[in-house]
Parts: C-alpha cells; sequence; structure tokens
C-alpha cells in the first residue's frame, strides 16, 4: 500500500469570495490503479451555511461524514438552534484530535458563511485546524490544485466568478493526477442559495 | 481468488459467483454458493477466506434479521447498505480486526427499485449499476461497461453474465468452471448454475 491516504484517491478544494465560499471536489473512487464508480462526490451539506468536504479513505469519509450529522443534529435537538460555522470548524477540529492515537484517514474542509461573512479551515488528520488562508486544498491531487489556485485565485471575488475559478483550479489540478478526476462538481454558497455545478474533466 | 460480479437492470439485479473453493492446489468444490439470502428481495455475494466469508455472512444474516424482529420493519436497499457498512467499519479498529471479506449487496426495494452496492473490507461503500469483487475486477470492468447500458432486461442481463463468465473462463488463470447466478426482481430470488 503506497500510502492509507491515497488508496482511495480523490481531491477537494475550498475557496473564499465576497460573501460567498466555493467547494469543489471530484468524482472518482478507486482502489490503488483499479476505478471503482465515478460519481462519488465528497462534499456534504451539514447545514444550510456550512458545506464539509472530506478526501481520503473511502470508509472513514463515511464514518466521519456520519459522526458530524450526528453531532450537528444532536446539537440542534438540545439547543434548539443552529450551529455557527465557527462552532462547527471547531467541532472537527476536536472529533478528529479525540482519534489521535487511531486517527481517521480524511484531511476535511469546512466552508461557510457566517453572518455573510465566509468561513474556510483546513485540518490535518489530527485536527490541526488552518483557517488563515483564502483557499484550502486536499487529497491526492492538492499539490496540482495549489498552483492553478495560486495562479487564478484574487480576493473578493463574485459568486459567478468564484466558480469559474474553483472549477478551473480542479480540473487543472485532477487532471494531471493519475488518483482523481472522472468529472468534477463545484458548489457554490452565497447567502441566498446554494447553487451545484458538475464539470468535466479528461476522462482518464 | 474469489469471482463475484453482478449487474443492476431495469427492474432487476444479478449476482454472480464462482462456485470453487480451494485448498493450496486442491480445488475441494466447485458448487460453494457464495452468494447469501438475507431475505425474499436481497441478496450478499461475499469474496474472501471460507472462515470470514462464513462467519461474517452469518452475522450479517442474524443481524439483519434481528433489526426486523425488533422494530418490526424490513430495512430497504440503501438501509441494509449502511448497515452491512457499519458492521464492517466498527471491526476495522477493533480488537479482532477487519472481517476479511468483500461484498456485493443487491437488491429490489418493495417499490421496484432496484439497487446494488460495492462493500469492501475497510467499509467502503459505494452504489453501483455493475462492479466486481477481487481479480473479476480487472477482467470483466471493461466489459461490463462496454456491455452495459441503462434499464436492461432480465434476458440482456443473463447474457451479459454469460458473457463475463465466458471471459474468466477464456483468460483467468485460475480454473473456474461452475458460476451460481443469482437473480433479484420483485417477484423473488431466482437462482441457477452456470
Amino acid at each position: 500500500m503506497s500510502g492509507i491516504f491515497e488508496y482511495n484517491g480523490g481531491s477537494i478544494v475550498g475557496m473564499k469570495g465576497k460573501n460567498c465560499i466555493a467547494m469543489a471536489c471530484d468524482r472518482r473512487f478507486g482502489q490503488q490503479m483499479s476505478t471503482i464508480t465515478t460519481n462519488y462526490q465528497k462534499v456534504f451539506k451539514i447545514q444550510d451555511n456550512i458545506l464539509l468536504a472530506l478526501s481520503g479513505l473511502n470508509t472513514d469519509i463515511h464514518t466521519f461524514y456520519a459522526l458530524m450529522e450526528k453531532e450537528i443534529n444532536l446539537y440542534n435537538l438540545k439547543e434548539n438552534r443552529k450551529m455557527k460555522p465557527t462552532t462547527f470548524a471547531n467541532l472537527v477540529a476536536s472529533a478528529l484530535y479525540e482519534r489521535r492515537f487511531g486517527p481517521f484517514f480524511v484531511t476535511p474542509i469546512v466552508a461557510g458563511l457566517e453572518n455573510g461573512k465566509p468561513i474556510l479551515a483546513t485540518y490535518d488528520s489530527i485536527g490541526c485546524k488552518s483557517d488563515l488562508d483564502d483557499f484550502q486544498v486536499g487529497g491526492t491531487g492538492g499539490n496540482y490544485i495549489y498552483g492553478a489556485c495560486e495562479a487564478f485565485f484574487k480576493p473578493d471575488m463574485s459568486p459567478e466568478e468564484l466558480e469559474e475559478v474553483i472549477g478551473q483550479s480542479l480540473v487543472s489540478g485532477c487532471d494531471r493526477d493519475a488518483l482523481s478526476g472522472w468529472g468534477g462538481v463545484v458548489y457554490v454558497l452565497t447567502e441566498q442559495k446554494l447553487t451545484v455545478k458538475i464539470l468535466k474533466t479528461k476522462q482518464t | 481468488m474469489d469471482s463475484i460480479f453482478g449487474l443492476q437492470g431495469g427492474d432487476f439485479v444479478i449476482v454472480a459467483c464462482d462456485g470453487s473453493i480451494a485448498h493450496s492446489i486442491l480445488k475441494i468444490k466447485e458448487t460453494e454458493d457464495k452468494i447469501l439470502k438475507l431475505d425474499d428481495h436481497k441478496i450478499f455475494g461475499i469474496s474472501g477466506e471460507g472462515a470470514d466469508r462464513n462467519s461474517f455472512g452469518e452475522l450479517v444474516h442474524k443481524n439483519h434479521s434481528l433489526i426486523r424482529y425488533k422494530t418490526g420493519a424490513y430495512m430497504n436497499l440503501k438501509e441494509t447498505a449502511h448497515f452491512v457498512r457499519s458492521m464492517y467499519a466498527q471491526a476495522i479498529r477493533s480488537r479482532d480486526g477487519p472481517h476479511q471479506c468483500n461484498g456485493l449487496l443487491g437488491g429490489v426495494d418493495s417499490d421496484g427499485t432496484p439497487s446494488l452496492y460495492w462493500l469492501d473490507y475497510l467499509g467502503s461503500l459505494q452504489k453501483i449499476t455493475r462492479g466486481a469483487q477481487g481479480y473479476a475486477n480487472y477482467f470483466l470492468l471493461g466489459l461490463l461497461d462496454n456491455q452495459y447500458k441503462p434499464n436492461l432486461t432480465k434476458e440482456e442481463g443473463i447474457e451479459i453474465i454469460k458473457k463475463c463468465i465466458k471471459e474468466l473462463q477464456t483468460r483467468f488463470l485460475i480454473a473456474q468452471n461452475k458460476f451460481i447466478v443469482k437473480i433479484v426482481t420483485k417477484q423473488g430470488i431466482e437462482a441457477f448454475t452456470l
């Protein structure tokens, strides 16, 4: 096994815009060099104003997502209010650190809108939160996407521009990574709505 | 070394498995049924070592029945797939380690919708329309991708399975002569040997 994070493949990217955020992921699910499906989406809507993207080992993506769904549902029931994106971002960090010596093999990105202000955070697999930058990447194609993001990104983009930029960055990155691709999905979240768009990448 | 493969049609799901049990260089049996019947409309084809296959199969079957008796309702396919996945996922970080078997779970819900799920020993889960476990992946995925089209009829599905079997018998190093094929439709499960 070349690496447990590379076993199933997949890439994710998140970006901040002006009062909006965008997340994108590829659609491949594979077992090392073999592709099993091409419609596996790794971005989940946790709440109306929070998106969670997970890349890494498929089983842990399912498990961690179910764990976060449970946490947010319990929070809603107990506190009778929605969870703030900054709170959720901290929750992800502590949930990952709870498994410090037997971690989930995932690299999450959390994106949300708190009172119109965009929130973006990424973590390593044991919960080190990093919320300092305007874009974050994860997964096997992450390094390729970094380059494309750095070139195309500028601060305070509108939702339309952001969708275009994040789409291009994801596609460029996944076209180069053997373990990611087979299409991409872009989610753009504004105060009013969430738009979902499916992209074509190189079909290999 | 087991070959488990299957596909989902318009109103049915087929799962096929090879029938051989091997022990080192010896073929003990050729007609082993590796596709477990969970209830009248669900089948679970399991590939892996005999002991793991049998013990995990029993575990899934009995827990599935237990939920039925406790809650009074049958789980639909999606719920069953997630339940089996959670059994796999809980095991990987447990004292005894993962259940060393992979599977294809297929069936038809009470409203007639067919679904097929790919599960592996770590707890990966994917809903698929065609797929295989084990070495069969390498030989059959291309063929299944080529032959598959949406809303297949039962006869077309069986033809594709026959082509898959022929492919394995031609190109796979391990001789697998008999295949058990099970088809689930709204009416129930049909089984035959090819």
